[in-house]
């Protein structure tokens, strides 16, 4: 919970991992390289007092993330990012069972997202329907970029990828979180870009694509595409991130945002632990887009939007009532946690 | 051997996505020169750079310095990149991309190159709109002058209307915007119109407003790759200094 305009306003962390990126877990020089890439990102946007060191990066633990999410981050619930990687971590970077590790400790902070891989073929469909019937995944996380097999991509159009989203439906999954964002492969120019999302949302009309990063550094695209697609969505997670070392972009991209998406359909996501989530929320609810951008964009980031874009907008696509949950969250273990903290 | 002549030729390669100089982001990290042999070293912001614009710049390094006389033998090394062996002895040996990632590219670069070309010179219209509204020029103005109306003297430019001279602005706006409309074969004589889309067409004072907002999406995206990418870049340097030092920021 944050206080805006002295408004309590209910957060959920659109994008979270709980991974394991400590060398005992590379497969291989990727693995390094992976999360030393994350390291980077961390060291370039991070104000100072939040810097962490590499070991604990690498690999931190269950206290640090209750800590740091929900005790000192201001969040209330947070989205578990699935993400996989097993051809660059022996037992996966973060995947649904190193998540659901917190998950069950804390069921109702934590929302679990799962995921396909149309290139598992036919062969995958149990697996799938496995992981949905063992795991209480309400979501899923897709990765166009990862490798696998020697093949280093796939696109959410892709005919195998259609097949899945169907059983998506027939599951009753209905909020598909989608990485497009920094990239490293594929090759081709149709397979980089954010255009596959379009082609996929059309034809799912009743399935929501969050599109995490933005589009980043394919925002323009991105922003046709939304402002087309009804169930096309922002996820704010790296963009959020600008907001401490480089406000002025951080205020463009979100005019932007505002403009062509619209406040209905941004939400906040930390991409914790590349960033911790207690110095993006806090700058976020003092934020004002400078007044010449408001000029220029036509667009003002309001009290309301703020609301919206922090917690009610994912709220609403996950069913979430937030004042029950509110109830529901101050009786469980962090909920007394917090109520304790404040008496003293 | 003229070393400003060679630094002169690698400020010319740009990266495609960024639209700048891969020297003034500081991606050139070493350049020498033996006898008549030039090596490049490259270094990009992250191990994972997308493959196909670091070949664009590896191979852009190679042919801006090929034709330097003198020079008979360009080796252009990609450091610390995932495909840092495939790019490097590839460019080296002036192998195209497709021939480099058979299995994966199956086309080559130049409707990317294209495509970022285009994007850039979203950007570069979209400046010089700016600094000419800033110096005053009013909208009708814009839509109504010609490219000849564009004066450039030094390192100052101005834009002539009927009644008035819009400006100072700087040259370099000006000319980075023409230039690029030379690379996309977009009419460049004095009778064309100042503002064109891509496609060539011109924009008239109705569609101003709307074609701005598109242009500000682009640029935003591009200004915040380009922040992000400069971070990222300086971040690394922790990796290549050795890990006890501090951190450039």
């Amino acid at each position: 919970m944050i206080t805006i305009d002295g408004q309590e306003v209910f957060v959920i962390d659109g994008h979270i991992h709980f991974w394991d990126g400590s060398p005992e877990n590379w497969r291989n020089q990727w693995g390094e390289a992976w999360i030393k890439c994350f390291y980077d990102y961390h060291l370039a946007l991070s104000p100072k007092e939040a810097v962490w060191p590499f070991e604990k990066f690498a690999k931190y633990s269950e206290e640090d993330t209750i800590r740091d999410l929900f005790i000192e981050g201001h969040v209330d619930m947070g989205i578990f990012n699935s993400t996989y990687l097993r051809e660059f971590f022996k037992n996966g970077f973060n995947t649904h069972e190193q998540n659901y590790v917190l998950a069950q400790k804390y069921p109702d902070r934590f929302i679990l997202c799962g995921s396909f891989d149309p290139r598992w073929g036919e062969a995958g469909f149990d697996i799938f329907r496995r992981m949905v019937e063992q795991y209480p995944i309400r979501s899923l996380k897709l990765y166009t970029a990862e490798w696998y097999n020697g093949s280093r991509g796939w696109k959410l159009s892709d005919p195998m990828a259609y097949r899945y989203l169907e059983l998506c439906r027939e599951l009753g999954i209905k909020n598909i979180h989608v990485h497009k964002g920094p990239t490293v492969y594929p090759l081709s120019k149709d397979a980089f870009d954010v255009h596959d999302v379009d082609y996929a949302a059309t034809d799912f009309p009743d399935l929501n694509f969050i599109v995490e990063h933005v589009g980043l550094p394919r925002l323009d695209d991105f922003c046709w595409i939304a402002k087309q697609e009804k169930n096309v969505y922002a996820g704010l997670a790296v963009a959020s991130a600008f907001i401490a070392t480089r406000p002025r972009y951080f205020a463009e991209i979100m005019a932007n945002l505002l403009y062509w998406v619209g406040e209905d359909k941004i939400l906040f996501g930390s991409d914790y632990a590349i960033w911790t989530p207690k110095w993006i929320v806090e700058a976020f609810a003092r934020f004002e887009l400078p007044e010449d951008i408001k000029q220029e964009h036509g667009v003002d980031l309001m009290p309301q939007a703020k609301r919206k874009i922090l917690g009610e907008n994912a709220a609403r696509l996950y069913g979430i009532d937030i004042e029950a949950q509110k109830a529901k969250l101050a009786k469980d273990p962090i909920g007394q946690q917090l109520a304790a903290s404040q008496a003293a | 051997m003229d070393r400003a002549v060679l630094w002169e030729r690698l400020d010319s390669v740009l990266d495609p996505e960024l639209d700048e100089s891969i020297v003034r982001l500081g991606f050139v990290h070493a350049l020498e020169e033996t006898g008549d042999t030039v090596r490049v070293v490259l270094r990009l912001p992250t191990y994972w750079c997308s493959p196909n614009f670091a070949y664009l710049m590896a191979d852009g390094v190679r042919r801006a310095l090929a034709d330097v006389p003198g020079i008979r033998c360009v080796r252009v090394e990609l450091e610390d990149h995932f495909a840092s062996e495939v790019i490097s002895s590839g460019v080296t040996a002036g192998r195209s991309f497709c021939d480099l990632f058979p299995d994966e590219a199956h086309e080559d670069l130049d409707e990317l190159r294209h495509r970022f070309l285009v994007k850039g010179y979203l950007s570069r219209l979209l400046v010089l709109v700016q600094a000419l509204r800033q110096a005053g020029a009013l909208v009708v103005e814009l839509t109504a002058a010609t490219l000849g109306a564009l004066e450039m003297c030094g390192d100052i430019a101005w834009l002539r209307t009927t009644d008035a001279r819009r400006g100072p602005f700087r040259a370099r706006i000006a000319a980075r915007y023409v230039a690029r409309r030379t690379e996309l074969g977009l009419p460049v004589d004095d009778g064309s119109p100042l503002l064109l889309r891509p496609d060539g067409e011109p924009i008239g004072a109705e569609e101003f407003e709307e074609e701005l907002r598109r242009l500000r999406a682009t640029v935003v995206n591009l200004r915040a790759s380009t922040a992000l990418c400069e971070a990222l870049l300086s971040s690394r340097q922790r990796w290549w200094h050795g890990a006890g030092q501090e951190v450039r920021r």
